[in-house]
This record gives C-alpha cells, structure tokens and sequence, in this order.
C-alpha cells in the first residue's frame, strides 16, 4: 500500500513492532482493511497475529509507521466504544459475575443503565450463557469464558471487530454460531478481523485472508485469489458399477493421480480440467452412479504456503 | 498521512491515549464495578471489617490498664485508647492499601487495563474509582470504632472525627497510589506479594502508631523520620484529639498528592499488554 493512497476505513502503513529485545514482533506490515469484510488472520504460532491485533487495536503502539483510523468511525478519546475487542488469554474480571462482566462493557461503551441492561441480556442469549449468567467467572469452562469474553465485545453496536482467536475452546455448534453473527454484522457493514487456527471454519465465512509468517505478511488478498494461487487441484471421485479395463486406466494415469478402490476411483485433477474429459475414458466400460467433485479449502491452501519457504506476495 | 486525494480524514492508534479525558460518569461505573467485584470477594470484606475491631477491642484496650496515660509532643497528656485509635484508623488506612493492588493487578495482569483506558476511563478517573470502595470502608470502620471506643469512655467531638475522617482519606489517597504504583512498576507478582508483605507492619511499627515516637530509641525515631506513616499518623493524631498539627497535616496532603501525580504519570505510560509472570 502507498502513503497517501489509502482510501479504506483502516489503513495500516508499513507497520513494524520491535521489542526491547531486538526482535520484530510484526515487521513492515501494510494493508488497508474496508467496511463490511471479514478478514481471518491466520499463521503459525508465533506469526505475529496477537501482536497485530494488539498494534491494530492501539494496545500496543508500533515502533515504526503508522495505523490510520477513518476519523468518522472512530473517536480517539474513546476508542472502544467503535471497536469490538476479545483477546487470545481472558480479559475479564474474575471478581464479577458473568451478567455484570458484559454489562460493565454495555456501560463503558456509553449505554444508558436500562439499554445496557437489555443489550446485555440479548447478547448472553447470543452467545448461550444467559442461564449461567449469574455465575462467577471462575467457576466457568475455558469455553464458557471465552464467550463471556465474546459478549462482551459484541454487547455494543461496534464499527470494528478485533478477535483474537474467539473459537478457542468453543464447540463446533457454537463457533458456527459466532461466525455466523460475524458474518451478519460484516453484511451490516462491520469491519470483522478474526484470527484462529481452525481454517476449516473461518473458510466458510471469511472474504480475506491476511497470512503472517514471523510477523510479515506472506499474503493479504481475497480468499478466492487466495485459494487459486495456492492450490491447484481439486479431488475427484466417481463410483461406478462394472470392472475397468487395464487401457483406461492407462489413460486416467496419464492425465492424473489417481487411487482406485473398490469399484470407485479418486482423482487429483487441475482446477480448469472438465469433469467430461475423465468421463469420456470409462464410460465405454463401466456404468458411473456418482460424481463427487471437492475443492480444497482455506486450511489446505494454508498448508500449501506452509510448504513453501518465504515467499512473499501480496494482492 | 494527509489525505490530500480524498475526502476522509483519519487519526492515528497514536492519538487513541492521548485523547482520553476525565469523565465523572466513566469514574462512577469504575466505582460501581469495583463495588460489585468486592461484593464477590467476602474475605477481603470480612477482614477489612473484623480487623481493626479486634485491634481494638482485645489489643489496645487490653494494654491500656499497663500504659496509662501517655504525652504528647506539646505537653498534654491523653488517655493510652485515645493515643492508638488514630494508629488503629492508620492500619486500617495501610491494609487499605491491598485492594487497589490486587484490583489493579487484576486489570493489569489480563488486559482489562487497556480496554478500560480505551473505553474513555482516565489516568485520574482510574484512581478514582479504585478508591471508591477504600473511602467506603475507611468512613464506615471509623464511626464503627469511634462508636465502640464511647464503650471505653473516650470522648471527642463529632467535628473532630468528622475531620478525621477527611484527614484519614488523604491518606488512603497516599497508600492507594502507592499501590498502584507498586503494580505498574513490579511484572513479577510474586516479588510485588512479597514487597506488600514486608512492607505494612514495619510501616507501623516504624511510626507512632502505637507509642509515644519520643519514647523510643534513636534508631527507631530516626527510620519514623522517614516514614509517611509518621507524618500521617499524627496529622490524623492532632486533629483526632483537638490539637491540629498543621505541619504534619501540610505534609500529609503534600505527598497525597504527589503519590497522585506520580500514579496518573505511571498509569498514563503504563503497558497495555502485560508482560506479568
């Protein structure tokens, strides 16, 4: 991104972090992040995606460059009422109960006492914790206080949402649940940014992927470019009725790996190649009963980059 | 970066803690919130309120038959209960102490320090709320034992207790900052516990809390000099009995508000992310 030709709500301008030690927590990170986009934040442990989060939400301020926030989304002398934020550990107070966590966020955010009351309660119902909500903190799950956590940072209308690794320790209906709301509130317009390890999930809802490895960006583009830059192929399997002769599959050799078992055969096939290419080989000798076509998703385009050693691109 | 190109304007996450202001009403949730997260901790509650009592009722009133009468600096003589209750609303004041450091431990120690200040809370409205529930506490086990101490036939004047209690505030302010002073400099919790630990009982028994500071040795009277608690104790002393000492009561607000200062300065560059182990 050049100085001065960012024109989205968050612009982040040849961000670095160095710690007193000498190390770059993120180095030379920029990347302009617009309204209405669920970005996920993904890397190893140790990529820099925490400290990102923390230099994006001001938490932590950069030793070099600069985050630029659209002045019409965000009021320095408040920062968090716009921005949603949930961290990796727990930031709640162990002293309160469940209900008076999330309504200390109501209130801090501006919320009158009766409209942080009631937001309070809708967004425990969010997250499925209002019959617990008179419980202590502490006597909760990992799960269960992350969510409170998650209340929290949803409990009022913010233009940002900052989510450090929000899935942890939730179960898979809940996780559904949350980034399904995420999704929503990007629709309305939200700036959603959400780190996690389970890419699996994240693939479904996210518009980009932001991929840090030791604090640099290798890749900050839409989840499509993403996927076809990284992965190529797709997997094929078709189910057939009858016996193949040894010339078909001589030539389903030469197009593509290929596994045959039990009367169903599993090909890895280029994106761009027609499924009736491959037809066309056996359908003279067996019948086909199905056709099964899967495109690789997010978490194998990320174990694709893994592979590779330091290459950078950004889109 | 100028927007020469367009028309957005923008702000920096450098701007975001600078522009935090003082707001009464973000002190009073502060407030409210630290008065429901004691409401959870009933040890603390339990403590603060039995403890001075018992000092009180079983030590003090107990060694007033062997002490007798004790003597003042300016010649007069007052009854021994009389002498330590002031040093007994001092301990309270000191124990005190111990809420700020393990709220603001709390705050710092899971982040909850950063996403306060970013939600508007100032350096000042941080204190403030901190020591809402001290002030509570303080005014409330001062009347208690100003009411118990009647059972021993001391007598004061309602004025004079009442100014006691403002005295005694100040020095909450003191030991409050202090505390969170001690919080924002200390990563590691265990040295922290460590230095409370070994700091509230020499911090009395250094001071004329419980004695007559002429009656004893040098070495002792010479680390009191040194001692706030000396100068607090017998601003809160002076006034207590009807004979305001107005250089230990200047010197009592003098470095309330320096510990002050210095707490909103520490606060004000202080981590956002913590680093405690």
């Amino acid at each position: 991104m050049e100085k001065n030709s960012c024109k989205a709500a968050i612009c982040v301008d040849h961000v670095s972090l160095k710690y007193y030690n000498g190390v770059y927590g993120i180095r030379d990170i920029s990347v302009a992040l617009n309204k209405g986009e669920l970005i996920a934040l993904i890397g190893a442990n140790g990529a820099g995606k925490s400290t990102f989060l923390n230099v994006l939400c001001g938490l932590l301020q950069p030793t070099e460059g600069d985050i630029y926030y659209d002045k019409k989304i965000i009021d320095v002398s408040t920062p968090f009422h716009q921005i949603g934020w949930s961290k990796q550990t727990h930031a709640i107070d162990w002293y309160l109960n469940v209900y008076d966590n999330v309504f200390f966020g109501a209130r801090m955010s501006g919320m009158k006492k009766k409209e942080a009351k009631q937001r309070t309660l809708e967004v425990l119902e969010l997250v499925g914790l209002l019959e617990l909500k008179d419980r202590d903190v502490d006597a909760l799950s990992g799960g269960q206080q992350q969510r409170v956590q998650i209340a929290r940072a949803l409990v009022h209308n913010a233009s940002i949402l900052i989510l450090d690794e929000p899935t942890t320790g939730l179960d898979a209906q809940t996780s559904e649940n949350l980034l399904n709301h995420l999704r929503e509130r990007a629709n309305d317009g939200v700036i959603v940014i959400v780190s996690s390890h389970d890419l699996n999930l994240v693939d479904a809802f996210c518009d980009k992927v932001l991929l840090l490895k030791e604090g640099k960006i290798v890749t900050f583009e839409s989840k499509q470019q993403f996927l076809a830059r990284y992965v190529d192929k797709e997997v094929l399997t078709i189910a057939y009725e009858g016996d193949l002769p040894p010339v078909a599959i001589q030539q389903l050799e030469e197009i593509a790996y290929f596994v045959e078992n039990d009367h169903q055969i599993r090909l890895e096939i280029a994106r761009e190649m027609q499924v009736g290419t491959i037809i066309r080989i056996i359908d003279p000798y067996v019948r086909v009963v199905d056709i099964k076509r899967d495109s690789p998703g997010l978490r194998e385009a990320y174990l694709e980059v893994a592979r590779e050693k330091g290459e950078v691109t950004q889109g | 970066m100028k927007k020469s190109s367009t028309t957005l304007s923008y702000v920096t996450t450098k701007d975001f803690r600078n522009g935090v202001r003082f707001q009464w009403r973000k002190a009073f949730i502060l407030a409210e919130n630290e008065l429901k997260a004691i409401r959870n901790n009933k040890p603390l509650l339990v403590n603060a309120f039995f403890n001075p009592i018992l000092y009180l009722v079983f030590f003090m009133a107990g060694l007033r038959g062997m002490a007798g009468d004790i003597q003042i600096g300016n010649g007069v003589e007052i009854d021994f209960l009389m002498f330590t209750l002031p040093g007994i609303f001092m301990m309270l004041v000191i124990s005190l102490m111990g809420h700020t450091v393990y709220r603001s431990t709390i705050d710092k120690r899971w982040g909850l320090l950063g996403y306060k200040f970013m939600n508007g809370i100032s350096p000042l409205a941080y204190v403030s709320g901190l020591i809402v529930y001290p002030f509570l506490v303080f005014i409330g086990q001062t009347f208690l034992l100003a009411g118990l101490s009647f059972f021993y036939g001391l007598q004061y004047s309602l004025i004079h207790l009442l100014l006691t209690i403002l005295m005694g505030m100040v020095a909450i302010v003191f030991w409050c900052c202090i505390g969170i002073i001690i919080t924002t400099r200390v990563n590691d919790y265990h040295q922290r516990d460590m230095v409370l630990g070994l700091l509230q009982l020499p911090l009395l028994f250094t001071a004329p809390a419980f004695y007559a500071i002429e009656s004893a040795p040098s070495y002792i009277q010479m680390i009191a000099s040194f001692n706030p608690v000396t100068y607090q104790v017998t601003a809160i002393r002076s006034i207590f009995i009807g004979y305001p000492d107005f250089t230990m009561i200047c010197i009592t607000v003098l470095i309330s508000t320096g510990a002050l200062l210095l707490a909103i300065l520490l606060i004000r560059k202080a981590e956002l992310v913590s680093r405690e182990h």
